[in-house]
């Protein structure tokens, strides 16, 4: 017996060199981190034409493998995912006008349940623990927005915490979850904070109109793109006067917004999207068709672009700090993922599915 | 002979149709009343594809979509029962065919469609569908195809009181009645029908893991509609006829298949047409003139948004022509066509839009030469004052001898933009008000041959290649700053091939015919458009098969007949730029139709048996759109008349 599990130490550690000695030739951490493998995407498809799907990037190979899901599992995602979560090795795929959750096996993409009730609009998903989940979901009506804890084990909604309209992104730092309420068919000026112990919200913050997304800094720093909330004439034309301007703010750690700037202009092309850089310091953002990026030391908006393009949905690579561009040239046919370097210029185009808006680290 | 006799007459009396071929052979010919337009004369007539008496017997409890499937012409794009269907033909869009009854263009101006599934198949009396290009004759639209339902009487018919009831599969049940006077110069119809069905049929849902059976919810539907009809002929020379025709048309509108997420939204639909028409006929020159005015109101409501949208519009028309015999000079038809359009839509805010529409148009044919014959037409329309570009077109037709008949024919056609496309009025969609008509060059080239009819056993055969062009089609893609705008982008080369072939023959008491259609539709997006998909260049539209087709066996024998139609629909993109992942596969799917004539003295009737889907293929209409497995009807047509006695 002793010497069997000598015998099989020694195979171990023979693996394991040259586990370490393949891993250092092209990276030095033999830690996998997130996106190390590569990352999923995300393609909305054309709203009610059952044609979104999930893509993968391998890293390794530079290639995008188009309807990962769908061909894994014979059966179509569904109508609308609007986001993609990896968390505890699996994929959990928020299908919106599907009103579902789809649970993948993030390694082979096959089916492992849906959640199918209780959600009727479901936007973002941001895991707890390995037994919870929090969904952000709209509500039916688009303007009752909530949050749903998911039991994981039981993938079932056990709980609804009331937070503001058109409940969206959401961002997890330490037992603190921030929900941005992005106003959903009407308007809303806040982020929710929930304490994820209690399910109990412990803070409202108020920031520019209609918050959709949020990241952390290097700093503790909480940023907030906000899109700012559109008026119209009786000719539904854009009714300057009684717009708000879409904004970037800035949250502390003590949950007060400390910084607020306000973009230029009102337009349909609000900030959105904001992501950041793999070393917290450098934000981007899309606005006005095109993309920006700015320090977090910045005290005020950029003046010029990162990149004079116009993107459906924007991200950065946790890896190496690519930017990556979703381009959906219109919603009926296939869209391109661009990578930009950190200087702005395009690396790559690669084929996605339809309707790509963001895309989720494996 | 008796018993060939005895079944024509069995036959007739089942489909229970005024208009019954064989019928008309056996018994006095009663004068036709041509109330229409006479422009569809003018039509390469070789193209037109006719629904016969029986197909519309058969389908008598059902809509334009049913019948238009049943009879395997194609071109219906359907979101599943109780949905909007549309008709599509030669790969154009949907809003691509005008639909015309007794001469009226029923399209409606806000979105240039209308819903065939709010054409009752009980409230026309024929139906044919021109494929191809035709607006010199048919006015704004007709790029893809003209529909044309029209309603016929004779006078001296005496009493005459119609029933059909049926029940059927997921909460189907159809009534309608009708009564008929008709005497020597006075004929009123009235006809009555409302109709209802579930819709509540299982379907797999593949939306879930692991995939299961549910049932379809919300997606019932009512209808109801009433057509009185009146004509009275002053005097030899001089006829007069008054229509309206009301229809209420209630749908639950269903959340796709693959929604969790029951729909709650609803939409009604309510249509009111009136056609007032006078006819005058000379020696060589009758002139026909018809007003009408068309009410139709859509109000949709989403109560889960606390959304109501109201989308009204008036259309009111007047059409003056005269049809001359120039005696070995040809024919001549020639005329005034006025439409004033009004919309009242929500979305169009504080904007009431109206459109004033004058037309001239022209149409001619003669015999050139011996069995060469050509026919030309020309149609100028000037909208608000702003005359769009002119629409002509030229048949030319040889009788090689008395089987064979080759044909070829040009147009170009034009269809306006749409209230919808010029006024829109919303948060990230506007309306383009500078919009131009979208115009298409049409050419087909085709071949007919025939038997003669009086042989034992018929055949037919037509093949036509046709190519169309459409230019400046109205798309609405994403503007600068987010915006959805329609603009006149999109360009489409559609050319293909329609062919049909019959046979039909009498094997001793049983009749058997065999009819085969098949229709080659290659339609390609031409030019992309700035900030378009370059992917999308030459490749097929959207929910356009290439491949569509029909067999249709029917048999009689006695008192029986026996339908059995095929349909088969080739792979179809769903988006596009034609990726086969998303594409939907071929189906064939099989309807069945068994009906028995009963026959009394004065009342008369049939019993009918439906069965669609026979093989209960799981397929789905469009992507989130699942359709029926195995359902049945069963019909009961019955009849009363009373002679007209001098």
């Amino acid at each position: 017996m002793k010497h069997k599990f000598l015998k099989l130490s020694w195979m171990w550690a023979v693996m394991a060199a040259l586990l370490v000695i393949q891993s250092c030739s092209d990276d030095p951490q033999p830690v996998i981190k997130p996106g190390e493998a590569g990352f999923f995407i995300v393609n909305e498809g054309g709203f009610g034409n059952g044609n979104t799907s999930i893509s993968f990037y391998d890293r390794k190979l530079d290639e995008v493998t188009n309807n990962v899901f769908s061909t894994k599992n014979g059966r179509p995602l569904g109508d609308q995912a609007q986001s993609m979560t990896v968390f505890e090795g699996k994929g959990y795929i928020v299908v919106q006008n599907s009103a579902k959750i789809e649970v993948i096996n993030s390694d082979d993409y096959s089916s492992l349940a849906t959640i199918s009730t209780g959600l009727p609009s479901p936007r973002y998903f941001v895991g707890i623990s390995a037994t919870k989940a929090y969904v952000s979901d709209w509500g039916a009506d688009g303007v009752t927005g909530t949050v749903k804890v998911i039991n994981l084990t039981t993938n079932a909604v056990t709980t609804t915490i009331a937070t503001g309209k058109g409940a969206n992104k959401m961002l997890k730092v330490n037992n603190l979850v921030y929900v941005a309420n992005s106003g959903g068919y009407d308007k809303d000026n806040t982020v929710k904070v929930i304490d994820s112990n209690t399910d109990a919200i412990v803070a409202t913050i108020t920031v520019g109109d209609n918050p959709n997304s949020l990241q952390l800094d290097k700093d503790g720093n909480i940023w907030v793109s906000s899109s700012g909330a559109i008026a119209f004439d009786a000719n539904f034309n854009i009714d300057v006067a009684n717009s708000t301007k879409g904004s970037i703010s800035k949250i502390n750690s003590s949950n007060t917004e400390t910084l607020r700037l306000s973009v230029d202009k009102v337009t349909y092309s609000a900030p959105s999207s904001l992501s950041i850089d793999p070393t917290g310091t450098m934000l981007y953002y899309t606005y006005d068709d095109k993309v920006y990026s700015m320090a977090t030391s910045a005290t005020t908006l950029p003046t010029t672009t990162f990149k004079n393009q116009s993107y459906y949905g924007l991200s950065v690579d946790l890896i190496n700090g690519n930017v990556l561009g979703f381009k959906a040239p219109n919603f009926s046919s296939a869209g391109t993922m661009e990578i930009l370097s950190a200087t702005g210029n395009l690396v790559k185009t690669y084929t996605v599915g339809i309707g790509p808006n963001g895309c989720a680290f494996k | 002979m008796l018993k060939l006799k005895t079944f024509v007459f069995g036959y007739c009396l089942l489909l229970a149709q005024v208009g019954c071929a064989q019928m008309d052979s056996a018994r006095v010919l009663h004068e036709v009343i041509i109330e229409q337009s006479r422009l569809s004369d003018y039509a390469a007539q070789r193209y037109v594809l006719k629904t016969d008496s029986l197909s519309r017997a058969l389908l008598r409890g059902g809509s334009l979509a049913d019948l238009l499937r049943s009879t395997g012409l194609g071109g219906v794009r359907s979101y599943g029962p109780g949905g909007l269907a549309t008709a599509s033909f030669r790969g154009t869009g949907s809003s691509h065919t005008s639909i015309l009854w007794n001469g009226i263009n029923l399209i409606s101006p806000l979105a240039g469609q209308l819903d065939l599934s709010q054409l009752p198949v009980t409230f026309f009396d024929e139906a044919s569908v021109q494929t191809g290009g035709s607006a010199s004759l048919f006015g704004n639209g007709s790029i893809g195809g003209t529909i044309l339902l029209n309603n016929t009487a004779r006078f001296r018919e005496g009493l005459t009181a119609k029933a059909f009831t049926s029940v059927g599969s997921f909460g189907s049940f159809f009534q309608d009645a009708g009564v008929q006077w008709s005497g020597k110069k006075i004929i009123t119809s009235t006809k009555v029908f409302y109709s209802q069905a579930e819709n509540n049929f299982p379907f797999t849902n593949i939306n879930v893991s692991p995939v299961r059976t549910d049932t379809r919810q919300h997606n019932a539907q009512r209808q109801h509609g009433l057509l009185q009809q009146n004509y009275w002929q002053i005097n030899t020379q001089q006829l007069v006829w008054l229509k309206f025709w009301y229809q209420d048309n209630h749908y639950e509108v269903p959340n796709t298949s693959l929604s969790n997420q029951t729909g709650r939204a609803t939409q009604l639909d309510k249509s009111y047409r009136t056609l007032l028409g006078y006819s005058w006929s000379g020696n060589n020159i009758d002139i026909t003139y018809q007003g009408a005015f068309v009410h139709q109101s859509l109000l949709y409501v989403d109560p889960a948004i606390s959304l109501t949208s109201t989308n009204d519009f008036q259309t009111l028309v007047q059409n003056a022509e005269a049809n001359i015999d120039l005696n070995t000079a040809g024919q001549l038809t020639t005329g005034v066509h006025y439409t004033f359009e009004r919309g009242r839509v929500d979305a169009f805010g504080a904007n009431e839009p109206v459109r004033n529409r004058v037309a001239l148009f022209a149409a001619y044919k003669k015999e050139l030469l011996k069995n060469f014959n050509l026919a030309a037409s020309l149609r100028e329309e000037v909208v608000n004052g702003n005359a769009t570009p002119i629409a002509p077109s030229i048949t030319l037709s040889y009788e090689a001898n008395k089987s064979i008949t080759l044909f070829t024919s040009t147009a170009r056609n034009y269809r306006l933009p749409t209230f919808n496309d010029l006024y829109w009025l919303g948060a990230g969609a506007q309306g383009n008000a500078n919009l131009k008509p979208e115009l298409s060059w049409s050419s087909e080239l085709g071949v007919l041959l025939a038997s003669a009819s009086q042989n034992k056993t018929r055949y037919s055969v037509k093949a036509v290649a046709f190519s169309n062009q459409v230019n400046d089609w109205i798309l609405w893609a994403p503007q600068a700053g987010q915006i959805w705008s329609p603009q006149n982008i999109k360009q489409v080369w559609s050319r293909g091939m329609e062919t049909q072939g019959s046979i039909e023959t009498n094997l001793q008491t049983v009749s058997v015919s065999l009819r085969g259609q098949y229709t080659f539709t290659k339609a390609t997006n031409q030019a992309i458009y700035e900030n378009g998909n370059q992917a999308e260049e030459g490749k097929q539209l959207m929910f356009t098969p290439v491949h569509e087709g029909s067999l249709t066996l029917r048999a009689g024998w006695k008192k029986y007949q026996l339908n059995v139609v095929q349909q088969l629909t080739g792979k179809q993109y769903t988006d596009t730029d034609n990726n086969e992942f998303f594409a939907m596969t071929a189906r064939a799917i099989t309807n069945l139709w068994l009906g028995k004539a009963v026959v009394g003295k004065k009342f008369s009737g049939a019993l009918t048996l439906e069965v669609n889907n026979l093989f209960n293929t799981d397929y789905q209409s469009r992507p989130g759109y699942p359709m029926p497995g195995i359902n049945y009807k069963i019909g009961f047509t019955t009849q009363f008349n009373k002679p007209y006695k001098q």
